[in-house]
């Protein structure tokens, strides 16, 4: 489980964008958090990647601090958080840099992944060359060379086009199925919910509160109203 | 446009400059016919000359000698100054060092050299005012570039399990270094500049001198001769500084 405890978080001590915030997510699904913009998605997904820390209350990932995960997790920022100095094949491999691993290991499991998502004559471009949808498959294949448990999505779906759309949509549901992780997801845009999600979260109002959807009642309808910040 | 054909254009159109240039001060001196402006073929004697035998040569050495240090000093300086200021998690540190930058920037600095004279001797009083006046250009141009990419950039390093060694090596350096780049060659370009300023004062070596003890003895020839040496140094180091830079930036160009 991934659970956030009570937790506290403002950026200037006085505008609290969480007070007693509580959530927990499911290990091994694709867990989806629905809000307008602005209202702290990023930030959660911030909290949780140990990018920042709580005022107070704690997060637990699997029963470790974020801090104890880092190079475990996959954190994928809603803008292009590729290198721009780097080539895409540098990119990839960054994560297993990081860990010092054998410059042989890097090469042979950055090929691995290009493989697996599509993405081999990308390897030797740098990113200003690639598509939105292609920067996304850049940063999910970084993230998944590193082995994460679990992947923190920003807004997967933005910035690309509806040619890869599908693509990214399957590959996720890919990754669930294939291996043993978590994904956390936040979103504005209620089709990217409702497609994805095995649970769904809304986000709103200031400080933010987080409603877990029932599965009965994922739908659109019901999720606009919750949305708009109407209790039903 | 393919960018050999857009290269090959580049050349022809700079040529055809340097020719319409030569050939327009040509017309003028023989129109005005002063001993303050020689023909351009009476200076390029004068230039050949004092190039072959070894004057130019020994005092471009001095000068280049001079800035080369002074840029040294001043590009490390800047870039740390620049990083401070752009990567200093503590908001205090990044606005005080950057008021300091902006407060002082706009000081004419050569008007200092008298008063460097009191501090440092004669070489060093000379190598810092130049260190001083390209310490601006450097640290501004690395602000401006290294503010250019998101802080995430540099969060992802320690999500990724790196360090801040780590984050030094593969976002604060890469990130700064077209601010770097492009420092330099303006940095490069005033240095220039102010070596006859930092040349004209109690020293008798330097191309800076030369202009200087040429204008003294009213030897125009060799005064300009002088002048085209160091436009020639300057287009070659700007030249060269811009081929470096398309080779270390594959990644902007």
């Amino acid at each position: 489980m991934i659970i956030v405890d009570n937790v506290d978080f403002s950026y200037d001590k006085k505008n609290y964008i969480f007070k007693d915030l509580k959530v927990a997510f499911y290990p091994y699904k694709i867990s989806v958090i629905l809000g307008p913009n602005g209202v702290g998605k990023t930030t959660l997904l911030k909290l949780i990647a140990g990018i920042l820390a709580p005022i107070r209350g704690e997060i637990r990932i699997f029963g470790k601090k974020p801090v104890e995960l880092r190079g475990k997790i996959g954190y994928i920022p809603q803008l292009n958080g590729l290198y721009p100095w780097m080539k895409v094949r540098e990119n990839i491999a960054l994560p297993l840099k990081l860990r010092r691993e054998d410059p042989s290991k890097i090469s042979e499991a950055v090929n691995t992944v290009a493989n697996k998502l599509g993405i081999k004559e990308l390897l030797d471009k740098y990113p200003k060359q690639l598509s939105g949808g292609e920067i996304q498959k850049v940063q999910l294949a970084r993230a998944l060379v590193a082995g994460s448990d679990l992947f923190l999505l920003d807004e997967p779906l933005s910035m690309i086009d509806i040619d890869y759309r599908e693509e990214i949509i399957n590959l996720l549901k890919e990754v669930i199925s294939t291996t043993k992780s978590t994904i956390i997801i936040v979103t504005h845009n209620i089709e990217d919910a409702l497609e994805l999600s095995d649970k769904t979260y809304v986000m709103r109002n200031r400080p933010a509160e987080i409603i877990e959807v029932k599965k009965d009642l994922v739908n659109r309808d019901y999720l606009q109203k919750l949305y708009r910040g109407l209790n039903v | 446009m393919s960018n050999s054909i857009k290269a090959n254009t580049n050349i022809l159109y700079g040529l055809l400059s340097v020719i319409s240039i030569i050939l327009l001060w040509q017309f003028i001196s023989i129109i005005v016919k002063k001993s303050y402006l020689p023909s351009f073929t009476e200076v390029a004697e004068k230039f050949l000359e004092n190039l072959l035998n070894g004057v130019f040569i020994e005092n471009l050495i001095i000068s280049l000698t001079r800035i080369i240090v002074a840029m040294l000093i001043s590009l490390i300086l800047g870039f740390f100054t620049g990083v401070l200021i752009v990567w200093s998690r503590v908001s205090f540190t990044s606005n005080f060092i950057k008021m300091i930058v902006f407060i002082t920037y706009p000081i004419p600095h050569v008007a200092l050299l008298p008063i460097l004279f009191y501090f440092f001797d004669i070489e060093w009083s000379k190598i810092i005012l130049i260190m001083i006046i390209t310490f601006y250009p450097t640290t501004l141009s690395i602000i401006e570039w290294s503010s250019r990419f998101p802080r995430e950039l540099g969060e992802l390093i320690f999500v990724m399990g790196g360090n801040k060694l780590d984050l030094f090596k593969y976002v604060i350096f890469p990130s700064s270094l077209p601010g770097i780049l492009t420092g330099v060659r303006i940095s490069f370009n005033t240095a220039y500049a102010v070596i006859f300023i930092a040349e004209s004062l109690a020293v008798s070596n330097g191309l800076g001198y030369l202009i200087h003890y040429y204008w003294q003895i009213l030897d125009f020839k060799s005064m300009y001769s002088a002048i085209m040496m160091l436009s020639i140094l300057g287009l070659s180091t700007y030249l060269a500084l811009v081929y470096l830079e398309r080779k270390l930036l594959k990644w902007l160009y």
